[in-house]
């Protein structure tokens, strides 16, 4: 017989993501994915100054800020048929690859390492042990026998205390928590070291953006930084040194601790890698422009079908009509007036709420398709079309992880492994350490061109009278991120924002075809229907976004999300 | 709790973070960004107090809160009170509070940021919530007239806490406007910048 599962945000604070799961004989027959909450932003847009959607964008989460910035700007730039100056670009591609750095740093240690790391369990662990095991698998000057002792110490006293406050909500001695004590403490100590790089990392984006998380440094058109280099004021030599020495710090961290963890991960855990595959077609956008017009990418954008590599088709510009043409939505089974599957700058936002309804209607967020297909979205889908297209970094990157944890787990990995739930995970690392290599040498890019004497950051423009319509792309964190926009005599007359969450966290759409968390649920394993474990992991393992729109704080603590069984 | 919370340390370790969280584009929920940046406009303070408006930052808070000797945060409250209520928060009855089970990743917050800085040993060893019940956080930017009035008495009472904790603060002679863009008329006048 099979039986419900429903984790299901149960107050208004944060939690907006519900997730349905029938489990029958011990695994997951069926799925569903639904936001419950509308987000209803693209109306508040409409009539405004597209100099100004920025402002707002970078408002609808509170996590995301500088993605939706970054894409805001390039829409109406789109539209408008403008470039922006190479320093505008480079300081740009700097923020966004530190905020990336920050944003992939927290998602793996902070928000999801606790599905696979028992930490109570790190209480057996000898530190020392610990240590070494470290010191074989990196080079990494804080793995020492002191550092490890000091964690045992610092944990046992939270215990003791009672104050295992942040680690509340684990799932401590589930069945399907493997890891060796040792390996528990490793990550527990890398879980604090962690806190700092993502501090250091958001430091390069405060530094260049002038504040984080809202920043504060673009323009349609480039940037709002100041160049000159003997003025304290503006962006100088000091300020550029300090960037590059905190962006090494970043990813020396990257590259030996985060990438090494997931390595060590994955091999612990290989009974795993056959779950959590789900949709394998694959949506990446080219992202870090090296140009003004936005046709050569530093890192790379294309499309896959049904897992195959070999006829990956490229995504080559910014203006490249094979991306414009064929995005739509869906909101057949979405609560929203109509049936239509349509083009972003076609579509209209009118909400209209029915009951839950698994047969019928049953989210707020609508079903985003490619060619009427749902697709992946997320660093893998970024991994999966740079190793299928030969991009260098990422190719040595994703076979530094496969062969890590090749020889941990005594078995030859290929990147097929890659189409799963901790696929997504070693993905989010290997794009780190791509990101990492590349924000160095964007510095670079950018200290070379203020050398040559160009300070130029803003390319001025006009509105033109009538109708324009544009697009702005950008790989987020999370994944593809497209901002559509319609303007008409120079306001806002439609504006439509496709984001990761929804390609990703979607609803069926009219042929049924389920979105990518639905359908990478279906044959987990669930040992004990309580406590949900492996769906969390899943889930967990893309990194969703569909909780930060609204934060009423609860002084009083009430629940926070439950789970149910039917 | 009277006394200042970095004790007898000389005036170049103190740090206070104002912060204001809300979302700013949901009605009601941007009365913490309102409050702070309200704030700023009314009064001068030290460099060595931060005031800013974070949004909804979730574990994001981190960065903002780890250098801090002391924290005032400014949010909307989920409370069965009339909208507009008003209520000051220690952080002992912030950490008392049970957590529930983390559905996505981003529900961490504040409590959860709190908590995993003190298990670094760092951290902020006052912390303040002044919180407001709202009447509407629906998609539509702009304050009820409940939460407009109570947010000018949370600027007073994050002065007056500031005050209290020994921070010197001036009034200014000509409060500056405070930038609530939020709140702006649709198209801007004037020239493409």
């Amino acid at each position: 017989m099979s039986k419900r599962i429903v984790i299901d945000p149960i107050t208004r604070i944060e939690g907006h993501l519900r997730i349905d799961v029938e489990v029958e004989q011990g695994a997951v027959k069926d799925a569903w994915s639904s936001g419950q909450m509308w987000r209803g932003i693209e109306p508040i847009l409409k009539g405004r100054d597209p100099r100004d959607a920025w402002l707002f964008t970078q408002r609808i989460c509170g996590v995301c800020t500088t993605v939706h910035a970054i894409t805001s700007v390039r829409a109406v730039e789109n539209a408008l048929g403008i470039e922006v100056p190479l320093n505008a670009q480079y300081i740009r591609n700097i923020i966004i690859a530190a905020h990336c750095l920050h944003d992939h740093i927290v998602h793996f240690y902070q928000l999801s390492a606790l599905d696979w790391v028992d930490v109570v369990s790190a209480l057996k662990a000898d530190p020392d042990k610990t240590a070494a095991l470290a010191e074989s698998l990196s080079a990494w000057p804080r793995n020492s026998k002191h550092e490890m002792r000091a964690v045992k110490a610092k944990l046992a006293e939270f215990v003791e205390r009672g104050q295992l406050g942040i680690f509340a909500n684990g799932y401590w001695g589930h069945p399907a928590m493997k890891l060796p004590p040792e390996v528990n403490l490793l990550a527990v100590a890398h879980y604090l070291q962690a806190l700092e790089y993502q501090r250091i990392a958001n430091q390069v984006v405060a530094l260049l953006g002038s504040k984080t998380p809202n920043i504060q440094n673009l323009a349609v058109g480039g940037v709002a930084n100041a160049i000159n280099l003997d003025n304290p004021a503006t962006l100088n030599m000091d300020k550029l040194y300090k960037i590059k020495g905190l962006l090494e710090q970043a990813a020396a961290f990257v590259q030996q601790v985060y990438l090494v963890d997931l390595a060590a991960v994955a091999a612990m855990y290989a009974d795993w890698l056959p779950y959590g595959k789900g949709v394998t077609n694959y949506l990446a956008v080219p992202d870090l422009p090296l140009d003004r017009a936005g046709k050569v990418f530093d890192l790379p954008g294309g499309t896959i079908f049904d897992a195959n590599l070999s006829a990956v088709q490229e995504i080559k510009s910014f203006d490249d009509p094979y991306f414009r043409d064929n995005v739509s939505e869906s909101i057949a089974r979405a609560w929203y007036d109509g049936d239509w599957e349509r083009h972003p700058w076609e579509e209209e936002t009118v909400p209209r709420y029915t009951d839950y309804d698994p047969n019928g209607r049953y989210s707020w967020v609508k079903a985003p398709r490619f060619q009427g297909k749902p697709m992946q979205v997320g660093p893998l889908a970024q991994v999966l079309v740079g190793y299928a297209l030969g991009h260098e970094p990422i190719k040595r990157w994703a076979d530094v992880v496969l062969e890590t944890a090749g020889t941990l787990a005594k078995a030859k990995l290929s990147p097929a492994i890659l189409h799963s739930t901790l696929g997504r995970h070693a993905a989010r690392g290997i794009r780190a350490a791509v990101m990492a290599e590349l924000a160095l040498k964007h510095w670079q890019l950018l200290v070379e061109n203020i050398g040559k004497g160009d300070t130029e950051i803003f390319t001025p423009w006009d509105y033109p009278k009538g109708e324009i319509r544009g697009f702005g792309f950008h790989e987020a964190p999370r994944g593809t991120l497209s901002h559509w926009v319609v303007i008409r005599d120079g306001a806002i007359a439609n504006y439509q924002a496709v984001v990761p969450s929804t390609w990703n966290a979607g609803p069926r759409d009219a042929k049924g075809q389920k979105g990518p968390y639905e359908a990478s649920l279906v044959g987990n394993p669930i040992a004990d229907p309580e406590r949900p474990l492996e769906v969390l992991r899943t889930v967990h393992s893309f990194d969703p976004c569909l909780a930060c729109a609204i934060h009423t704080l609860d002084p009083e603590g009430r629940e926070l999300a439950r789970v149910r069984t039917l | 709790m009277n006394e200042p919370a970095w004790g007898d340390d000389p005036p170049v370790h103190r740090r206070v973070a104002v912060v204001g969280l809300g979302n700013v584009l949901l009605g009601d929920d941007g009365l913490g960004p309102f409050v702070v940046r309200h704030f700023e406009a009314r009064y001068d303070y030290p460099p060595w107090v931060s005031v800013s408006d974070l949004g909804t930052p979730g574990l994001d808070l981190v960065p903002f809160v780890a250098d801090a000797t002391a924290l005032i945060v400014v949010d909307t409250i989920l409370l069965d009170e009339p909208p507009g209520t008003l209520r000051l928060y220690r952080q002992e009855q912030l950490l008392a509070a049970p957590r529930g089970q983390r559905l996505s990743p981003h529900d961490p917050g504040l409590v959860e940021t709190l908590q995993m800085l003190a298990f670094c040993g760092d951290g902020p060893r006052e912390v303040l919530l002044v919180g407001v019940v709202p009447h509407l956080c629906a998609p539509r930017p702009g304050l009820s007239a409940a939460a407009r009035a109570a947010a000018e008495q949370a600027v007073e009472m994050v002065a007056e806490e500031l005050r209290r904790m020994g921070v010197p603060l001036i009034q200014r002679l000509q409060p500056l406007e405070a930038d609530i863009f939020w709140e702006r008329s649709l198209v801007r006048e004037g020239e493409a910048q």
